[in-house]
């Protein structure tokens, strides 16, 4: 049985970073995605950290020169997938949304903001990541097709449809 | 370009507040000149730059707790040690059920192949050409599966002890696949989806005439997954023609022609169902309910001129 020794830091890094750096580089993105997927703090959170614990166990299968946020990305991603199963299957009902909880620097009231972050949680799961790896992490739809193992048109085809629906649904409002 | 087909292509690019910048293209040119779209395309980039700045709450406290974590507990940023180390009994039974159900599985498919040989061959050709007919893999890798596949099977075909008819139909799928391996016309694939849509009405009409409740069933789970992969590709293929516009006659006509052929395959399966034993008429009427779900959008809008510029 080989074990890992503990305190060896070639063994801890990803992509040239060590754990402390890895966390400060990315958390924001991985977190700004599962919070805006689970629409939840405390899913977020759990979520996010769990994402980065995976990583580090699955360190070897990230290729050296690809896209590090990209890879975190999908396992973030596949991550909140996993948490809705099981979710799903522990009350049989579909995963509550609890609303979201006001960022405290946000203008007190903007309605604007809160009827799109509403109309982005009507969007169905894939919709959903797409549209937000999309407008918030500013990927290309061939990153967007290698986070969900997908191909480009498929992604693109899920932002058309994302995007139908939002217009829809802020129809006079935005 | 009509303002339809101008908004079908805002809403598939790759930005709508730089669509107009594409000076060349058709969409510029009708942009230049419709207030409409220039609107729509305005409000879509601005829902995109809100969903962009959308705030979020307790990150700072999540990451700091992961960072306070790691540093308290070193064994968490190396799971496999807690793994080995503090489940052994976990992993011991974890890997006896594996074995148990590996073995299961491979004493099953032996006895299903011994008794079925045919009913396996056809099933992994099915598959075969499934997989060749997703629209969604790349060309390389439809290319690539078809060469890894295709002389494996050939030889099954080859070796199994089928009926005439069903030697017929494992050829017509082994023809499929070649087809569908190298096509890159989206409609013409999805024409020879439908191909073997038609395939598998005619199996199962033969498999109800013998009283073959079972290869019904097994045929009809076929059917059901062959549909529900036609409905997305036909759905797909009706976005893509509408901003299209050079090509949208032509190609429209031939969906309109698909349609027209699921109708006649959904007609075939009602007058089957009649005749059919009462177990493979109920697997026939679920199919039938299935395919009418599907079928409730029109597949091409009525109201869309592909003539229009």
């Amino acid at each position: 049985m080989k074990l890992h020794r503990s305190g060896e830091p070639d063994n801890r890094r990803v992509g040239g970073l060590a754990f402390d750096a890895l966390v400060e580089e990315h958390w924001e993105a991985v977190y700004r995605l599962v919070y805006h997927l689970s629409s939840n703090v405390h899913d977020a959170q759990d979520l996010a950290q769990e994402t980065f614990l995976k990583a580090m166990a699955a360190r070897a299968s990230f290729k050296p020169g690809t896209n590090l946020r990209a890879w975190l990305l999908r396992i973030a991603s596949n991550t909140f997938l996993d948490l809705r199963r099981r979710k799903k299957t522990a009350r049989a009902t579909p995963m509550e949304l609890e609303p979201p909880v006001e960022h405290p620097d946000a203008a007190a009231g903007n309605e604007t903001m809160q009827l799109v972050a509403s109309a982005i949680r009507q969007l169905d799961d894939t919709q959903r990541t797409v549209f937000l790896l999309r407008t918030q992490e500013d990927l290309s739809f061939r990153e967007i097709a290698d986070v969900l193992k997908t191909s480009e048109e498929t992604a693109r085809w899920h932002m058309m449809q994302a995007r139908r629906k939002l217009m829809k649904q802020l129809d006079g409002k935005v | 370009m009509n303002c339809q087909a101008a908004q079908e292509a805002i809403l598939l690019s790759d930005d709508p507040a730089r669509v107009a910048e594409q000076v060349d293209s058709d969409l510029a040119r009708h942009l230049a000149g419709c207030a409409a779209c220039q609107s729509f395309a305005a409000r879509l980039a601005r829902i995109e730059s809100l969903a962009g700045s959308l705030p979020t709450a307790g990150s700072a406290q999540g990451k700091q707790a992961l960072l306070d974590r790691a540093r308290s507990e070193p064994t968490i940023l190396n799971p496999r040690r807690r793994w080995y180390i503090g489940r052994p009994l976990a992993s011991a039974i974890a890997a006896v059920l594996l074995l148990g159900i590996g073995l299961s599985a491979w004493i099953w498919n032996g006895f299903r192949q011994q008794n079925q040989p045919e009913a396996a061959v056809v099933e992994q050709l099915i598959d075969f050409d499934l997989a060749l007919a997703d629209d969604q893999a790349a060309p390389q890798q439809r290319e690539q599966y078809y060469d890894t596949q295709a002389p494996r099977l050939r030889s099954a075909v080859q070796n199994a002890r089928l009926s005439d008819e069903d030697r017929r139909l494992a050829t017509n799928l082994l023809e499929h696949g070649s087809f569908l391996s190298h096509s890159n016309d989206p409609v013409e694939r999805a024409e020879r989806f439908c191909d073997l849509s038609d395939l598998l009405v005619a199996r199962m009409g033969s498999a109800a005439a013998a009283g073959d409740e079972m290869a019904v069933q097994r045929f009809g789970g076929h059917y059901g997954r062959v549909q529900k992969g036609l409905g997305a590709n036909l759905q797909r293929l009706k976005a893509l023609a509408v901003v299209n516009p050079e090509a949208n006659k032509q190609r429209i006509e031939r969906l309109e022609r698909l349609a027209k052929r699921q109708q006649d395959a959904e007609n075939r399966l009602r007058k089957l169902a009649e005749k059919s034993p009462a177990r493979a008429k109920r697997v026939l009427q679920r199919m039938i309910e299935n395919a009418e779900r599907q079928g409730r959008k029109p597949l091409v809008d009525p109201n869309f001129d592909p003539t229009a510029r």
